[in-house]
């Protein structure tokens, strides 16, 4: 089988070839390719080279799993595959998962998209408290003491 | 702005629905741009973190609040549990979920005239999955239809009388799963007669149940865990495309159950029924699990294996659940003057997963072992809890008696996880 390559640019102008089977993990591309927006690069307006190499790393590695020897060895190989993702993941700031999160949504691969969110859910809002939320995802309070405390009392329940 | 606070509404909300509802509403006083993100929510899942009345109290105002003034068009699933509180108040919310094309209803509510359901709910079009438990279950109204119903779970309700259940199953012309935890003491009968129905589930404890029905002649997949020690009349139509059937039952039950099953591939049984009567065969079926855990369990397995000539694989086991002073041990087993034709010509896998080593155990082992003639493989689990078989001892009786396979892979003690399949 003869393997064609698919060249990605980045919005800031950087060019990344990779095989068709790892661009083909967005559903977002065929269309541009169909769409003959690009019979030799596909511009990508909305994503970064550093967010781009992120996306092309996490395709490449799920890629192989993918075609691996039909499934013989899944059960490790998937366990595998859920540690890398959470290094994957470990490893980012806030900034680049959130510019991750909105190239995944927009490539539309769909298995990063729930990674991404599935990490933020998890890490930066689940069982915290308010404060803690604020603090981690450093949201300013916008709204005066009295305005929090009265949204407080009328919905106690969600702050118990 | 922060970085987060910067991402669109709808990748907002996506992420809002993993966290949980509570979670999810506590973001509102994040800032204002966080206000009514959570209200866009696709499911509210309100359950109360305690048993306290105090917090049930909570809840119940937060929903009573808020349900009126969530924004998302579609509540694809509303799921709440509570505890005594205002029925009233529970009809309101699904009604208002109903009028926002609610997909899944998930309603546990106990109290003592917990009728939550309100009339426009027995015409919602857009209900696909409903659990109720708790509630007091009334007849639906006339003209009632759930047009989309395909899953059904009822658990602990209290029906408003005998023929409650089957008006409600009425009322849904593609039901496909039905599972029903029946507990309610004043019910004395009670039938399922559903021509859609693909996979039923139902369990009976001791509740002196009198007579039921069950005619669902599209069912594929049973499980009948029937417990009701005082004696019972039921009736079990046939079900000519069922493949695969658990059945637990306490006394009365198999003679009924497996005249109507007699296309089934895969079969799972524990009964202290013994016999079931003769010219039945089950042709089709691949796979017996028979639980040892009763006296005539060895009967009942001379006559499956005698009715079931194209059996592939036996597994034996214990359930888990099983309490000390229910079970008795197994009686001898009988050496029949023909060998079954499955050992003869179809059973490939034999399973022991918990052997107890005890002689009625290895003598029904030999046996197996020694007319089996097509066995691939046999795998015997000592049981290492109760019994504690000395494997040595074990392999020493087993290993060394004769085998009609050639070609027959014995295994002890393999690790559980690696004999499946």
């Amino acid at each position: 089988m003869s393997k064609k390559n698919i060249v990605l640019k980045s919005s800031n102008g950087i060019i990344f070839e990779v095989e068709e089977a790892v661009a083909l993990q967005s559903e977002t591309i065929p269309y541009m390719i169909e769409d003959d927006c690009a019979n030799d690069t596909i511009p990508l307006a909305n994503v970064t080279g550093d967010i781009l190499a992120l996306v092309i790393e996490y395709c490449k590695k799920h890629v192989v799993v993918a075609d691996g020897d039909g499934g013989g060895s899944s059960s490790s190989s998937q366990e595998d595959l859920k540690n890398w993702d959470a290094q994957f993941m470990n490893d980012l700031d806030q900034s680049k998962i959130f510019n991750l999160l909105l190239a995944a949504d927009f490539l539309n691969i769909k298995t990063l998209f729930d990674l991404t969110c599935q990490f933020v859910a998890d890490t930066m809002i689940k069982g915290k408290s308010v404060e803690e939320v604020r603090r981690t995802l450093n949201i300013e309070k916008d709204y005066t003491s009295e305005e929090e405390a009265k949204a407080r009392q009328e919905n106690e329940w969600a702050f118990k | 702005m922060d970085r987060i606070s910067g991402l669109p509404d709808e990748l907002l909300v996506k992420i809002l629905s993993i966290v949980g509802t509570k979670d999810a509403a506590s973001t509102s006083i994040l800032s204002k741009r966080w206000k009514f993100l959570w209200m866009w929510l696709p499911e509210l899942k309100y359950m109360s973190t305690s048993t306290d009345i105090d917090n049930c109290g909570l809840l119940r105002n937060f929903i009573d609040k808020n349900m009126p003034l969530h924004r998302a068009s579609v509540i694809e699933k509303l799921c709440f549990e509570l505890r005594d509180s205002n029925t009233e108040d529970s009809k309101r919310w699904v009604e208002i979920a109903v009028s926002r094309h609610v997909h899944e209803l998930e309603i546990t509510h106990y109290s003592d005239d917990s009728n939550v359901l309100p009339s426009s709910f027995y015409t919602c079009k857009s209900l696909v999955i409903l659990k109720l438990s708790g509630v007091v279950l009334r007849d639906a109204p006339s003209m009632a239809c759930l047009p989309s119903l395909k899953d059904l779970q009822i658990d602990c309700v209290t029906y408003a009388d005998d023929a409650t259940l089957q008006r409600l199953l009425d009322i849904c012309p593609v039901i496909e799963e039905l599972d029903v935890h029946c507990d309610d003491y004043n019910l004395n009968a009670f039938t399922i007669i559903v021509p859609t129905l693909q996979c039923l589930s139902l369990f009976l404890p001791e509740i002196y149940i009198n007579r039921y029905v069950i005619d669902t002649p599209s069912l594929q997949f049973f499980y009948l865990d029937d417990w009701d020690y005082v004696e019972h009349d039921f009736e079990i139509k046939d079900m000519p495309q069922l493949s695969e059937a658990y059945v637990n039952d306490y006394f009365f039950a198999l003679k009924n159950v497996i005249k109507s099953i007699t296309s089934i591939k895969h079969l799972t049984i524990c009964s202290e029924d013994h016999v079931y009567g003769d010219g039945l065969i089950f042709n089709q079926l691949e796979r017996l699990t028979i639980c040892v855990c009763q006296k005539g369990s060895s009967n009942l397995l001379v006559q499956l294996l005698k009715d079931s000539p194209n059996l592939r694989v036996l597994q034996l086991f214990r359930r888990e659940d099983e309490e000390e002073e229910e079970c008795s041990d197994m009686d001898f087993w009988n050496e029949q003057s023909h060998v079954p034709k499955c050992l003869l010509s179809s059973l490939h896998v034999f399973k022991w997963l918990r052997y107890f080593g005890r002689p009625q155990d290895r003598d029904l082992t030999v046996y197996i072992l020694k007319n089996a003639c097509c066995l691939k493989k046999a795998v015997i689990l000592a049981d290492s809890v109760e019994y504690d078989v000395p494997s040595i001892k074990m392999i020493k009786e087993l290993a060394l008696s004769t085998r009609a396979s050639s070609t027959c892979e014995l295994v002890f003690n393999e690790d559980e996880n690696h004999i499946e399949g």
